[in-house]
């Protein structure tokens, strides 16, 4: 092997003149591709509450409560939604990949930090239109639709993407 | 003197282009370095008041001095080496020959001056507790062995070939001559090289090479004293870079500009500003240097400085010699 | 010349993780080295018997960081194994590329580590940038650029459309071109080669004795590849020429050069499999619980070969998982390695191993 010294001036001074490989985050933000594991959602309605997502998050994550006004369904039975703890989440996707009816998914949304664990949320949407809530004690905490466009990030994810991503029904 | 004279001395040395001048220099001399190096690594860079800030982030943070160290001398000497480095800085003759500093033999201070960083590493280190501070410590010492005797030197050839010890006089035969980097390139070559070597750049930084030892002497030393010493490195190198470029690359004078502007008021302000051009060039080859190459072991650096300094240099200084006599 | 024994880390700026060094040097030479492990153990193992086959795998994925898809793959195969299970073809070519990708990222990684502990920092910077390629083809396939949870037990968990596998072979033969400059430039450079030549200095016997495994091995000339000696997933299927790459510099210079030819090695791979995706399911069902049994499975992991052994006993949740991590192995190589090194040696020559604490400890 034939020794230089230097061997790499040529790309040195070629990279003189180039723009810098850095993105000057936060001026400039890169989109994160389709697949990525963002924000978590919770359809509230499409949900059937099979608690296949409970069972396999490897960080205990999810549970379902039920309702504190103790409302029932049709058949008595009490009403339970999904609670999440975020600041327990791995963004691992095992909830997403399993669940029957794509009920729960990730966004790509990535700006999430916040200074306090409470604020970590998970957002529940309805596709189904909502009562307005009677009392102070309906509205839940976690209740928040995904904001619009966050400042800076490219459009977020439509719905119907992210169905793309768990290919058959497949359960474990 | 007259009392506007000793003011007028004042000034220079504490103002310009004595210390004042010479830390802002400094701080300039080490955003454009570390601007250069980050684009020749295709990467963004800092921003112009990065090593400001870095200076006075650390005149913020606490100055620890560990009960092994004696506090009188760890406290005085980060100050000698600024001090010496800035001394060295009053005999490089920015603008002209007419330079009210100099005198004969100014060559051999400056170059003794600028010894003394080296000196202010060896103590702190020894004074550390700290076992990468011993270390560090011993491979200044050695890495002296390597680049002291060739710098001086290859400082020394164009004043053996210009007949004297002065600066300025070697100013003057650049003036009337050529410049001394097409007379004698090898001591060019070889004053680079063992500058990088005093530096502790790139390829020759091994008594702080992050990945052995820490910081080597300096780890254990915060707050002010290492923003001395920060401060120290920076302006050893404008220090260096601007006696190179004056002694090796003519210094003020362009050709054709110089005779121009002779005997006008724009004459010394052009040579002033070719002058830190000359400088901020000798920086980028500096730089260069650094992102070129990997860190060599200590043993390594000091036969390569055998072997490819300290001998082209005897022999620089024997052919001229020679010349000299034929 | 008088003693000095000083400690590299737990914190140092050569570590990336934290492990303990006491160094003793006379002078310049080291004449006693001595290791401490263990500062990143999480008791993972203890954690699997804990969980369910379905967690345990997402725990186990989190050993590593950089190696993460290999665990995860290991693990479904040792679980797979257990269920007497056969996984689609599509599925296991799938398992592979993200594998081989994996290897990319890691090597490159490495190179950059390498560059840096000697000082070359432009090294370190320009292969760094080149690793973000493989980091978002990774990402476009996955959804992560580390821990991408592509291996299910039955399958693999996410498909490759056609666009994905366009744009994995464009960004395959960039990196080709790329790693041969690298190449050029680790082999020619003469102050990085003065501080890899000669050094870290491990002979085959030792390599076969201290049971050093994957790239510190085979640059001693010890011709081992688990993907080559035993084949699993789709390795059987390569039809170009697959050797193992072994050097026989037996120094750290014989290192890069392996791990930089199996880089290039690894994009060929990928190239060759990628447009020969057979069509399919990618998902078999496996059963939540599994039947007593034990089983051992091995894998070429990037830093060498990956061993799990695996223990049911009829519940859904593991008896014993025990994983040998290749890094766990070639700690008695790196130390003899050190005997007698110059102390500016001692970084580069333990970097030289590709030291992952998270593997060793787990």
């Amino acid at each position: 092997m034939p020794k230089t010294v230097g061997a790499m001036f040529k790309e040195l001074i070629s990279h003189l003149f180039a723009k810098p490989a850095t993105v000057l985050y936060p001026l400039q933000r890169l989109a994160p591709p389709e697949r990525f594991r963002g924000r978590l959602i919770w359809n509230a309605d499409l949900c059937i509450r099979c608690s296949m997502c409970v069972r396999d998050c490897p960080c205990d994550v999810l549970e379902l409560v039920e309702r504190a006004d103790g409302s029932v369904d049709d058949k008595g039975k009490p009403i339970k939604d999904l609670v999440a703890t975020m600041s327990q989440c791995i963004f691992c996707g095992q909830c997403a990949w399993v669940c029957p009816k794509d009920a729960i998914r990730f966004e790509r949304v990535y700006e999430l930090a916040q200074s306090d664990k409470s604020e970590l949320k998970m957002y529940i949407e309805h596709t189904e239109p909502q009562p307005e809530p009677a009392t102070e004690a309906e509205s839940r905490p976690e209740t928040e639709a995904p904001a619009a466009a966050q400042p800076g990030t490219e459009a977020q994810a439509e719905s119907t993407e992210a169905a793309e991503e768990s290919d058959s029904s497949n359960e474990q | 003197m007259e009392p506007g004279g000793e003011l007028m001395s004042l000034f220079y040395i504490l103002i310009f282009p004595g210390f004042a001048f010479l830390v802002a220099f400094g701080l300039f001399a080490d955003f454009f370095d570390r601007k250069l190096v980050a684009r020749l690594q295709n990467r963004q860079g800092p921003p112009w008041y990065q090593p400001l800030a870095d200076m006075i982030k650390l005149l913020g943070k606490e100055d620890i001095i560990t009960d092994h160290a004696d506090r009188g001398i760890v406290n005085l000497v980060p100050l000698f080496g600024l001090a010496s480095v800035a001394a060295a800085f009053l005999y490089v003759p920015l603008w002209s020959a007419e330079w009210p500093f100099a005198f004969t033999g100014d060559l051999i201070v400056i170059l003794y001056l600028l010894t003394i960083p080296a000196f202010v590493l060896v103590l702190l280190g020894w004074y550390s507790p700290n076992p990468f501070g011993s270390l560090g410590t011993g491979r200044v010492i050695t890495q002296l062995f390597g680049y002291e005797v060739p710098f001086a030197l290859a400082l020394l050839t164009p004043a053996i070939v210009a007949q004297s010890w002065q600066v300025t006089d070697l100013l003057r035969f650049q003036l009337m001559d050529t410049w001394f980097i097409a007379v004698v390139p090898v001591a060019f070559f070889v004053a680079v090289a063992a500058l990088v070597g005093k530096l502790e750049r790139i390829p020759f930084d091994t008594p702080h090479a992050e990945t052995e030892i820490v910081e080597g002497p300096m780890t254990e030393y915060t707050g002010r004293k290492l923003a001395l010493l920060k401060m120290m490195f920076q302006t050893e190198m404008v220090v260096g870079s601007a006696l190179i470029a004056v002694i090796f690359l003519g210094g003020p004078y362009f050709p054709g500009l110089t005779t121009a502007l002779a005997g006008t008021l724009a004459g010394p302000v052009v040579g002033f500003v070719v002058v830190l051009v000359k400088t901020l060039l000798m920086i980028f080859l500096l730089s260069l240097i650094k992102a070129l190459f990997a860190r060599l072991r200590i043993e390594q650096m000091v036969n390569w400085c055998l072997v490819w300094l300290t001998i082209p240099i005897l022999l620089q200084i024997l052919i001229i010699l020679v010349l000299g006599a034929v | 010349m008088g003693r000095i024994t000083f400690p590299i880390g737990p914190q140092h700026p050569a570590l990336k993780e934290p492990e303990s060094f006491k160094i003793t040097a006379e002078g310049e030479r080291v004449v006693d080295a001595d290791v401490r492990l263990g500062y990143n153990h999480r008791s993972i193992e203890a954690a699997c018997q804990h969980r369910n086959y379905v967690r345990g795998q997402y725990l186990c994925e989190r050993i590593c960081g950089i190696c993460s898809h290999i665990h995860c793959n290991t693990f479904a195969r040792a679980v797979e194994e257990l269920l007497d299970l056969e996984v689609p073809m599509r599925a296991k070519y799938i398992r592979t590329i993200v594998a081989e990708l994996e290897r990319i990222h890691s090597h490159l990684l490495w190179l950059g580590v390498a560059g840096h502990e000697v000082g070359f920092d432009t090294l370190f910077m320009y292969v760094w940038r080149d690793r973000e390629i493989v980091q978002d083809l990774l990402e476009l396939i996955s959804g992560n650029r580390v821990n991408y949870g592509m291996a299910t037990i039955g399958g693999a968990k996410m498909d490759l459309t056609p666009e994905i596998v366009s744009k994995c072979m464009e960004g395959c033969k960039l990196l080709l071109e790329r790693t041969e400059y690298y190449k050029g430039v680790a082999t020619t450079e003469g102050t990085f080669l003065k501080r890899v030549e000669g050094v870290g200095m491990l002979s085959q016997q030792q390599a076969r004795e201290l049971g050093a495994v994957g790239p510190t091995s085979r640059a001693s000339n010890v011709p081992n590849d688990i993907r080559h000696d035993f084949p699993y997933d789709a390795y059987d299927q390569i039809q170009m020429e697959f050797e193992p790459i072994t050097s026989d510099l037996c120094d750290v210079l014989g290192r890069t050069i392996v791990r930089v030819l199996e880089t290039e090695q690894a994009c060929r791979i990928c190239l060759d499999l990628l447009p020969r995706l057979p069509e399919g399911d990618i998902q078999v069902r496996a059963r939540p619980r599994v039947p007593e049994g034990e089983t051992l499975v091995r894998c070429e992991a990037p830093r060498g070969e990956l061993i799990y052994y695996m223990r049911s006993n009829g519940t859904d949740k593991p008896a014993r998982v025990k994983v040998r991590t290749p890094s766990l192995a070639n700690w008695p190589a790196a130390l003899a390695m050190l005997d007698g090194a110059y102390v500016a040696d001692v970084p580069i020559t333990i970097a030289s191993i590709d030291p992952c604490m998270a593997c060793t400890d787990r």
